[in-house]
């Protein structure tokens, strides 16, 4: 494995934790998930760990505590220096207080019911005594800013208020280090804010090593100190922000665009991205012309829907037409799940219609899930929910079977090999990586070809290419002719693929219009390009391509690609 | 913490009220205690304790009614006040139906009400897992791995939901047994992939570390005690059981067996090197509380022992349908709303507050 390693300002800095040409291989497995890495991180540095989903950043991540190899066991190599301790012989129970560790998915990890005794439970572990443990337990509780929850049952916060709990309860043994290994892949954007501000607070004022892996870089690039990459079989790139970047192929969008116009210094805000695009102008070109929606296929008419009197729905109303793909977005809780299970007749609404127009041209009302299930296809927000056979041919084989329809062993090959995923038609669904999982359960539903495609966020814990390669398939559906609603609370995946966006809030839509226009308007839901030109024929690094190529002709972008 | 009363005096004020509770069906005295209890719920809830809504309470009543007085009506044929008959070729319920058998069935039905009360409104003020948090050291982990059952029990249920809607999308219908396995294989994995979450999320924060490692052969020792602890325990049972006068041996072979069993608890427990978050407060109410709840305690087993008919309600002849009433039983079973009493009021400070910890 080759190192790349750029030195910057933290050869003057002590350095608290040393990888020294560590390998690892999980048991049962041939293939080495860390191969001789070398790694030193600085104190007080925010270190920001990028790279493709599967290549080996948790482990990386659990190295530093012990978990790996404690938790697992597997081969383990090479030396390993943190804080003064070694991990791999003291293992994870005796490093909780150099270390905390904080975890994917906050749900999973809480042992108690209140947010003050979970708070605790590190320490009476480690047998902290009882003043001691009030006195951190009030700071930490400042700290974080989450003393109005202290009494609070952990299962009534919301997901940003958990992972901060999740973090304060690890900071309790005043750890050197914190390790959170993505976070916020299971937020929405409000909440992973929340939880990357509280990051950079205890980083920047308390001094805290931070390392982060974590897949949303246009918040938190500009207050990193180094990024490490980790490409898999062709090794690992570490340094300063902006020379990371340069060369990587995750980037977030302004980073792409500044890279294909070669803007340096390379800008990491947009603030800094503005002061470039600034200088660029368009008079003449066009406004891309929207495709022309076909006919109507989905009728929402007035419809409320009440969960024990608590008002989700109210009053929406929409019309789906073919070949459309609408993005519906919105904060979590604003109605979008709950007008999704409508519209696939999982529940009915208390008033109003849903309506479907069948092939024939005759309308059909959807009253209850037969109603719908022959048109509309599903793709709930976790996969996993929905898999459960033993190979994915055998996904696609039960899905037929629920809808009375005859085995063709041959299509589902074809759509397995439209979807890409032809090569695991054989392999068990569970052992799929996250983006590989959504297209068999997208393959899941499309066997049974409906015309209407409902995806409810269907990009949790995806990285910037496996994002972008379900926006381009979700296009090739509507092009089929195939109506898409996706809800998401991805602003560049909508950019970049939706026609028109419908925005909820407290169970009413309070925008429902053109993707370039609402972008263009909205302050909080735009890409960033979108943010840099305040430009309705300006939204996704695509569209400055072509408009350059409009105005100039090819010539400053041939660096690209 | 803003618990009303420490763990031990609403302990033994639940000890109190449970024991008359048990010892008669007499439905005047059932009705004194359910007005105490409901008067303990109504205040425990103005402190912004958590428990059971009204309408839960209500459909209890009604459904325990329902079932106590219809099934033993029905059923019971026994009594002088008939009032219909049904045709007596009717399997089980055919026969005269009596008010004895009501009244009965009715009685039962309160005194079940009672206890589901009492078990309400103590966990209002003290969910089970803290309770078993204050287990003796050498157990800290059966009151964590409750805990961790409980916290466990919401996300399962919401994941089933998921996984259910998941697959009925996919046209999947559940009719027969067989259907529930696409229920179950993806709940068994995600059961699974965050029970490994959870287990690394506690092994990072020290768990299982505090514990000293006990030497060979005092662990052997260990093991020897505790299995002619257990031997002594069960030795003694049997005996009780066999002998309706049980030799001296069989006492002494049951209380040697308990000691070791405690004792060897006792010196595990010192190996583990733990803190308690937890502090509780010993007030003057809780004083208070407990000598309330002693009196009801005594005179309940005093008034029992010296003539159990004073307690015993039977309306089936040769006993009156009329239920007996004591005045003093009735007076001190007005204990059951200390709790009530002694709760302090309500300042403004513990209302805002609980409307930030509630909102």
């Amino acid at each position: 494995m080759s190192v790349t390693q750029t030195w910057t300002h933290i050869q003057t800095v002590p350095t608290i934790a040393r990888l020294d040409n560590i390998s690892y291989v999980y048991p049962n497995s041939d293939h080495p998930a860390l191969d001789q890495v070398t790694l030193e991180i600085a104190e007080g540095e925010f270190l920001l760990v990028v790279g493709h989903s599967g290549v080996g950043k948790s482990t990386l991540l659990r190295v530093m505590n012990g978990l790996v190899p404690h938790f697992q066991g597997g081969r383990f190599q090479g030396r390993v220096w943190v804080a003064g301790r070694n991990p791999v012989v003291l293992g994870p129970q005796r490093m909780g207080d150099v270390v905390g560790m904080v975890f994917q998915d906050p749900e999973a990890a809480f042992v108690m019911e209140t947010v003050e005794d979970e708070l605790a439970f590190a320490m009476e572990n480690w047998a902290v005594p009882r003043p001691l443990m009030r006195k951190r337990v009030e700071e930490i509780l400042d700290l974080l800013d989450i003393s109005d929850l202290r009494h609070r049952p952990i299962h009534t916060l919301s997901g940003g208020e958990k992972q901060r709990v999740a973090i304060a309860a690890v900071m309790t043994l005043q750890p050197d280090i914190l390790v959170l290994d993505e976070p916020t892949s299971q937020l929405d954007p409000q909440a992973a804010e929340e939880v990357l501000v509280a990051l950079r607070h205890l980083n920047e004022d308390l001094g805290l090593t931070v390392i982060l892996a974590e897949h949303r870089l246009e918040r938190i690039a500009q207050y990193t100190d180094r990024v490490l990459y980790m490409a898999g079989d062709r090794g690992m790139l570490v340094g300063a922000p902006r020379e990371v970047f340069e060369r990587i192929p995750l980037v977030p969008p302004l980073i792409e665009l500044a890279r294909v116009l070669n803007w340096t210094p390379l800008p990491l805000t947009m603030k800094e991205g503005r002061r470039f695009a600034r200088h660029m102008e368009f008079p003449h070109l066009p406004l891309p012309t929207h495709p022309v929606p076909g006919d109507p296929v989905l009728r929402v008419e007035d419809v409320w829907f009440a969960y024990e009197g608590q008002e989700a729905l109210r009053g929406v109303s929409l019309t789906a037409h073919e070949g459309e793909f609408i993005a519906l977005m919105g904060r979590n809780g604003s109605g979008k799940s709950t007008l999704f299970k409508i519209i696939s007749g999982l529940l009915r609404p208390h008033r109003g219609t849903v309506s479907l127009a069948l092939p024939s041209g005759r309308w059909q009302s959807v009253r209850s899930l037969e109603d719908a299930l022959p048109h509309v296809g599903f793709v709930t927000q976790d996969p996993a929910r929905m898999l459960f056979q033993e190979s994915v041919l055998d996904e696609l084989r039960f899905t037929r079977r629920n809808h009375g329809l005859p085995e063709d062993p041959q299509a589902d090959m074809a759509l397995l090999d439209w979807l890409g995923i032809a090569h695991l038609a054989h392999r068990d669904p569970r052992d799929l990586s996250g983006g590989e999982r959504q297209r068999v359960a997208i393959a899941a539903v499309l066997v049974a070809d409906p015309r209407v495609i409902v995806l409810d966020e269907p990009t949790r814990g995806l990285d910037y290419v496996q994002k972008m390669a379900l926006a381009r398939l979700l296009r090739d559906l509507t092009s089929s002719g195939r109506t898409v609603i996706m809800a998401t609370h991805d602003v560049e995946l909508v950019a970049r693929a939706a026609d028109r966006v419908i925005l909820m809030a407290e169970g009413e839509v309070v925008v429902d219009g053109n993707t370039r226009e609402v972008m263009t308007e909205s302050l909080i839901f735009a890409s960033q390009i979108a943010k840099l030109f305040r430009d309705p024929r300006l939204i996704t690094v695509d569209d400055v391509v072509h408009a350059l190529r409009e105005s100039r002709g090819v010539s400053s972008y041939g660096g690209y690609a | 913490m803003n618990d009303l009363f420490h763990p031990w005096a609403w302990f033994i004020w639940l000890v109190g009220v449970a024991l008359p509770a048990l010892l008669t069906r007499n439905p005047l005295y059932h009705s004194i205690l359910i007005g105490a209890l409901l008067l303990d719920m109504w205040v425990l809830r103005q402190h912004r304790f958590n428990g059971w809504g009204w309408g839960i309470i209500l459909r209890l009543v009604g459904g325990i009614a329902l079932a106590g007085v219809l099934l033993n009506a029905l059923t019971v044929h026994y009594g002088t006040h008939v009032w219909a008959h049904l045709p007596s070729s009717w399997p089980l319920i055919g026969g005269p139906l009596t008010w004895e058998a009501v009244l009965f069935g009715g009685a039962s039905a309160l005194a079940l009400f009672t206890l589901m009360l009492l078990f309400a409104v103590w966990n209002m003020s003290m969910p089970p897992s803290r309770w078993l948090r204050m287990l003796p050291a050498a157990l800290f982990q059966v009151g964590i791995i409750t805990s961790i059952a409980i916290t466990f029990v919401p996300v399962t249920v919401r994941t089933v939901r998921e996984i259910y809607d998941a697959q009925r999308l996919r046209g999947h219908r559940f009719q027969r047994l067989w259907d529930y396995v696409p229920l179950f294989a993806p709940l068994l994995v995600d059961s699974l992939e965050r029970s490994i979450s959870l287990a690394e999320s506690m092994a990072a924060r020290g768990f299982g570390a505090n514990v000293d490692p006990t030497p060979d052969r005092t662990r052997v020792l260990y093991q020897v005690m505790v299995g002619m602890g257990l031997l002594g325990i069960w030795g003694g049972l049997f005996a009780r059981m066999y002998w309706p006068h049980p030799p001296l041996a069989a006492w002494m072979s049951l209380g040697g067996g308990s000691v070791l069993v405690l004792g060897v608890l006792w010196a595990q427990g010192r190996r583990v090197r733990r803190t308690r978050y937890r502090r509780w407060y010993w007030r003057v109410r809780d004083t208070a509380l407990v000598g309330g709840s002693v009196v009801l305690l005594t005179v309940t087993l005093f008034t029992y022992a010296r003539s159990p008919r004073m307690w015993l309600y039977y309306p089936y002849p040769p006993y009156s349908v009329q239920p007996s009433f004591e005045w003093f039983i009735g007076l001190v079973l007005v204990l059951a709303a200390l709790p009530a009493l002694l709760a302090p009021p309500r300042s403004p400070a513990t209302l805002s507050r609980g409307k930030a910890e509630h909102p």
